[in-house]
């Protein structure tokens, strides 16, 4: 991962960011789910499926997830490659 | 005994098969066929789809009301397109973010006998699409690409406010399991 980045949609939802590079010599498949947590520390949103993101060696990808939901504070990236 | 051992082969091959098992629908651990769209492909592009959406100007704010237009499915696979609809409808009402009209008989009668004064939503937006399939093969090497298209119409205007597209592409010689 080179970065994350988090801002605020104009509706004031949070809104995160990330730069996945495959930095192998083979092609990777990454996938790729989103978890959006509360302020308290509730799950608040998740989501129900892996976004699958095939890559190139050296491919830089970025991938945006915006929260439905205004009390979603904080983004679990999961992610998986082969 | 050799008619006995290919008996006894040919029972331990057939006991050998999977048996049916339960999957978690959104693991890695689904078929993967080269001939249809799956369930898993309907979840991806929804997904995507649905972020897609809901970062366009039209979601900023509010709860707009939606009205589900046609999905056209132009692939040569049969299946309901309710199956990526749902993707994006489910999450997007239960988070509040749309209001979204019912569309069967009993609602258009209520709103036919409620009147112009009762308080009845009307449709600000409609969510109309098309799935389109297009293969080739190289050798034994089949590949299949899906494209689901997606546009939102406002209707006051009458103009696309948001149009997105995904290609789901699956290529190998046969179906497998797994991503």
């Amino acid at each position: 991962m080179l970065a994350a980045r988090k801002s605020k949609t104009d509706g004031g939802y949070t809104r995160v960011q990330f730069d996945l590079r495959n930095g192998a010599y083979l092609r990777q498949t990454i996938n790729v789910s989103f978890e959006w947590i509360a302020a308290d520390g509730t799950v608040t949103e998740s989501q129900p499926n892996w976004i699958v993101t095939p890559l190139e060696p050296g491919a830089l990808t970025t991938v945006t997830a915006t929260a439905l939901k205004a009390q979603s504070a904080e983004c679990r990236l999961r992610l998986i490659s082969r | 005994m050799n008619k006995l051992s290919l008996l006894a082969c040919a029972v331990l091959i057939v006991g050998c098969g999977t048996p049916a098992t339960y999957k978690d629908p959104s693991g890695r651990e689904l078929v993967v066929s080269l001939d249809k769209v799956n369930i898993q492909d309907f979840a991806t592009a929804g997904s995507q789809m649905l972020q897609s959406m809901i970062s366009s100007p039209s979601f900023s704010k509010g709860a707009p009301v939606l009205q589900l237009g046609s999905i056209t499915n132009d692939t040569a696979d049969n299946f309901d397109t309710a199956l990526l609809l749902s993707k994006l409808t489910v999450p997007l009402v239960n988070a509040n973010r749309v209001t979204l009209l019912d569309n069967d008989a009993t609602a258009n009668a209520a709103r036919a006998t409620s009147g112009s004064n009762a308080n009845v939503p009307r449709a600000e937006y409609v969510l109309k699409g098309k799935i389109l399939e297009d293969r080739s093969n190289a050798g034994s090497t089949r590949q299949s690409s899906f494209v689901f298209q997606l546009t939102l119409v406002e209707i006051k205007r009458g103009v696309a406010v948001w149009t997105e597209e995904k290609i789901v592409t699956k290529q190998g010689t046969k179906n497998a399991v797994g991503f």
